[in-house]
This record gives structure tokens, C-alpha cells and sequence, in this order.
């Protein structure tokens, strides 16, 4: 029971531990004791209360700040912290009611990228090449990189956004 | 006045010089202005949510550019965790899991009963003579910064230091992350970011009378490793299996590099010695020379990603692979014992003089 509930949440509770952290190392110690805590409490998990996916976040959230704490690192705005929360509960109420998963929406709507704009997105979070590298390579400034990822980013989300409410296929705006 | 007021003062002159601004910029009366710089906050917080969430699902479906966050691996970690803390806190895994406690006392009495084996085994060896004189194996540890794995038997871990190496382990460093190798006989290597490392014979060989000194054998499939190597009468030949050849060094400090195929060797004290399989003797590399193998042609040297960031051997090979912009060799051996140096730095510019030199040749 709980294994595949881990198979199915443990790619949302990294994605969620690393939009807290934004770091990979902290995102995946983070998430990885907060779904080794969820195991060991899990008989306290009461399915009525709320779903599997909000649980987990909790727990996230909890040691995400405690690590902040005993490392004397300056925590997120708890303003941030309830918006990034109110993202992921409304993909996961989607989700749930859709089946549709955000990553399999995701690489949809990676598809419909422009040719440039795929390449920004390769060059950056594939090869993790940073703005400046991009900007030399693409013969872009790299104000305008920023503002393109910026932009992709948006634009991502807004597609994701109207898919996974099953809104329209549609292609990408951005 | 007293130094309460004149801090009020200083407040309010800075909260009135503020509403001014916003006053002046949006044409607001004064009591708007607060509203507003709620509302830009509000958006700003808004617009920090979404770029994080979206950084976040895009460095997962992207596997945060390694395969340590793979799903799988992850949900190995998680699993192997869960089990390891159950195991440790004497809980029984439940919810559809095995219940462990059998298994675990199993395991104890397995324990025991190799306890008092190996026991019987050394006070045998003991007695005939054996182990006289000879040191006590020590095992081979490692150490690591978070990014490096353990391949054990098909199975991939985290490095937890002090872990001890075993025969056929891989150790996969990631970028960024570093690893080091204790060996017993104090020699040590550093396994920069971005390296796949097999030890073939690293522990000790247990004989019938005593346990042997480990070997320091392995192979180096990728990545950079920065190494010294002590001379030590009870170890054998410090060795490396390298893409068409093998390094062996007894007494010396290296760092060796290999990206595609590519292998580069510098040696800073004592001297090594590669074996090529297309050359019939065995080329002596000493202290002060540096030599540079290309398999496939320096572009895929240069395209490689080698990123020990901090670690002096990766900063080397970077700077290495930055300047060899010309050649496209054809597993040609392109410099070997030129100019003997005072430091590293006169051996790579002479290594780069000499590409730049033969590079049209060897194009």
C-alpha cells in the first residue's frame, strides 16, 4: 500500500521539496525523511482528513523548516510557502479528479515549444548550462535568455494549468 | 531631544519620503500608496510561487541532470532506508511489507555463528605462526560530499563515510560532489565529480594463515582522480585499467584523467608507468611530465563533462580542455616527457604549445 503510494507521489513530494529549497542535494535529503517519516506514521494517515499527496507535503514542509531552522539559514516567506502549497493541492485535486499526471502533461507541453525556446529549455535544465553560457552560445544577451526562460516558465505553467483542467489542447502562447 | 525621538523622527521622515515616491509614481493619494506596495508585494510573491513551482516539476522530469534522482533509484533509497531504520529501532514493517523480525534474527545467529568462525580461524593462525609479524588488514574507506554512490551487487546507495570498500564496488561521483579512498596502506585517492570507478581488488584476502594486505586495483571508466600513492612492502602495484591501457604506480602523485576515451596523466612526484596495448614497451611518465591519449579526437575531450568543481585535478583538466581546440587525433599519442618542469603549470603550457604545434598534423 504504501510503495505505491510512494510510486505515484515520490515524483510531486521532490518537485515540492526542491520549489521550498531549490537546491537538489537539500530537495532529495529533504524528501527522502519526509517519506521515510511518512512511513513510519503512516497508520496516522487518515485518507478523510485530506489526500495522501497534501500529507506528504505537510511533512515536507515541517522538515524542510526544521532543517532551515538548525542550519540558521534564512527560511522562504511562509506567504510563498502557502502559494507554492496552493499550486501543488490544486494539481493534485486535478490530477485526482482528471488522472491526469502533471509530468506526462508537462513533457506535452514541452512538445509544443518553439525551436528556439526548446533549445533554451535543453540548454538549461538538460545540459545545466547557465544564462551567460547560453546567451555566447545562442548569440543572445543575457538579460533576454532570462526573460525567455521566464517566459517558457510561464507559459509552461499556463499549459499545464488549462490541460490538466482539460480546458483545450491547445498549443502554447508565449 | 532624546535618542528615542530622533530615531521616531528618522522613522517617520523615511516612511513619509517613501509615500512621496509611490505618491509622485502612481499619482495616489497617500493612504493608497500602502495598498499598492501590499499589492506589489502580494504579486511579487505570487510570481516567486510559480517560478518555483515550475523549477520544481521541470528539475524533476528533467532528473535533476544526473540519474541519482532517477525514480527508481529514489524509491530504492527511500525502501532501503524505511528497511534500514525498522531494522535499527527493532519496529516490524507492516502495511504489506515483510515482517523483518525473523529475517533479523536469522541474521544474528548468521552472525554469530561467523563470529566464532573467524574467531576459531585466527587463534588457528595463531598458534601455527601465521599471522606473525604481519599487519592487520585494514579496511578501505571511503568518504564522500553528498553526490557519490556505491554500486553493490546491482545495487545503488548512497556513500555514508567511512563505509568500507568492497571488491567489484563502483563508485559513481556526480557533479560538484567529490569522494575520497583511504587506502590500508594510508595511500589515498580523490575521485573527482563526474566518475565511474571500479575497485577489482581492494580488501583483504583472507588465507588460511592470515589475512593479506588488500591489492589496489581498479579501473577508471570516467572521470578524474587525484592520487597518492605511498610505498607500502605488504601492498602490490597500485593499478588502473585505463581505455587501452593500464597505469601502475608503487611510490607517487598523480592525477589521472579519462573523458571519452581520452586519458590524461600528470605525475607531480615519484614516476608512473602505462602500458599501452598498441605500444610493445611500457611508457615511464616521471615527476615534472605530463602525457595526453586521444581516442576519439580532442572535440569529444572538449565536449566531455568533467566538473570536479574545487578539486585541483578537474580544475586542471577544465583548463586542459578549454585550450585543446585544435587537434582531432586518431588515438595518437601527442606528448610524452618534453621539457622537464618545475611545476605543473609550465607542463601544461608546454602540452598545449606542442598540440597547437602538431595539431595541423594530426587533424
Amino acid at each position: 500500500m504504501f510503495e505505491e503510494l510512494l510510486i505515484k507521489h515520490h515524483k510531486m513530494a521532490l518537485a515540492y521539496a526542491y520549489s521550498l529549497s531549490e537546491n537538489y542535494h537539500t530537495a532529495q535529503e529533504v524528501a527522502q525523511e519526509s517519506l521515510m517519516e511518512a512511513f513510519k506514521s503512516f497508520d496516522n494517515f487518515d485518507s478523510m482528513l485530506g489526500s495522501f499527496g497534501s500529507w506528504i507535503r505537510g511533512i515536507i514542509r515541517n522538515k524542510y523548516l526544521e532543517r532551515i531552522r538548525k542550519n540558521r539559514e534564512i527560511p522562504l516567506e511562509q506567504e510563498i510557502i502557502d502559494l507554492i502549497e496552493r499550486e501543488y493541492e490544486n494539481w493534485d485535486e486535478l490530477g485526482r479528479n482528471s488522472g491526469n499526471d502533471v509530468f506526462g502533461i508537462l513533457k506535452k507541453c514541452l512538445e509544443t515549444l518553439s525551436l528556439i525556446h526548446r533549445r533554451i529549455v535543453e540548454l538549461f535544465y538538460y545540459e545545466k548550462r547557465k544564462c551567460a553560457e547560453i546567451a555566447e552560445s545562442e548569440h543572445l544577451s543575457e538579460p533576454t535568455v532570462r526573460k525567455r526562460l521566464e517566459r517558457i516558465r510561464g507559459g509552461l505553467k499556463a499549459c499545464i494549468d488549462k490541460k490538466m483542467t482539460g480546458a483545450e489542447e491547445g498549443v502554447m502562447e508565449i | 531631544m532624546n535618542a528615542g525621538n530622533k530615531g521616531d523622527i528618522k522613522n517617520e521622515a523615511v516612511k513619509r519620503a517613501f509615500d512621496g515616491l509611490l505618491f509622485a509614481h502612481f499619482g495616489l493619494a497617500k493612504g493608497g500608496a500602502a495598498a499598492i506596495m501590499g499589492q506589489i508585494m502580494a504579486d511579487a510573491a505570487v510570481c516567486e510561487s510559480k517560478r518555483r513551482v515550475m523549477e520544481g516539476i521541470l528539475a524533476v522530469s528533467t532528473g535533476f541532470g544526473n540519474e541519482a534522482a532517477n525514480s527508481k533509484y529514489f524509491i530504492n533509497n527511500v525502501m532501503n532506508g524505511i528497511k534500514a531504520t525498522s531494522l535499527k529501532s527493532g519496529e516490524a514493517l507492516t502495511d504489506g511489507h515483510k515482517n523483518i523480525f525473523a529475517i533479523r534474527n536469522l541474521s544474528l545467529a548468521a552472525s554469530f555463528m561467523i563470529l566464532l568462525g573467524v574467531g576459531g580461524i585466527c587463534l588457528m593462525a595463531h598458534y601455527n605462526g601465521g599471522a606473525k609479524g604481519r599487519p592487520a588488514s585494514r579496511p578501505c574507506l571511503l568518504t564522500s560530499t553528498p553526490g557519490g554512490l556505491l554500486e553493490r551487487n546491482m545495487k545503488r546507495s548512497a556513500i555514508n563515510n567511512g563505509m568500507q570498500i568492497e571488491d567489484k564496488d563502483i563508485i559513481r561521483t556526480y557533479a560538484g560532489s567529490c569522494s575520497f579512498v583511504m587506502f590500508s596502506d594510508l595511500s589515498r585517492i580523490e575521485i573527482g565529480g563526474g566518475s565511474t570507478i571500479k575497485f577489482s581488488e581492494v580488501s583483504g584476502l583472507n588465507t588460511g594463515s592470515g589475512t593479506q594486505p588488500g591489492g589496489r586495483k581498479m579501473c577508471l571508466r570516467e572521470g578524474v582522480i587525484d592520487a597518492d600513492i605511498l610505498k607500502a612492502k605488504n601492498h602490490g602495484v597500485f593499478k588502473v585499467s585505463l581505455p587501452g591501457g593500464e597505469l601502475s604506480a608503487r611510490d607517487a602523485r598523480f592525477i589521472l584523467a579519462v573523458s571519452n576515451g581520452s586519458v590524461f596523466v600528470e605525475v607531480s612526484c615519484g614516476s608512473v608507468s602505462l602500458e599501452l596495448a598498441d605500444k610493445p614497451n611500457p611508457l615511464t611518465i616521471e615527476a615534472g611530465y605530463c602525457l595526453v591519449l586521444s581516442q576519439e579526437g580532442t572535440s569529444k575531450l572538449l565536449a566531455a563533462e568533467l566538473s570536479a568543481e574545487g578539486s585541483k585535478a578537474g580544475a586542471r583538466f577544465a583548463e586542459l580542455k578549454k585550450q585543446l581546440s585544435l587537434s582531432e587525433s586518431k588515438y595518437e599519442e601527442l606528448l610524452v616527457n618534453y621539457q622537464k618542469r618545475k611545476n605543473v603549470d609550465i607542463c601544461l603550457e608546454n602540452t598545449i604549445k606542442s598540440i597547437k604545434r602538431r595539431g595541423a598534423n594530426y587533424s
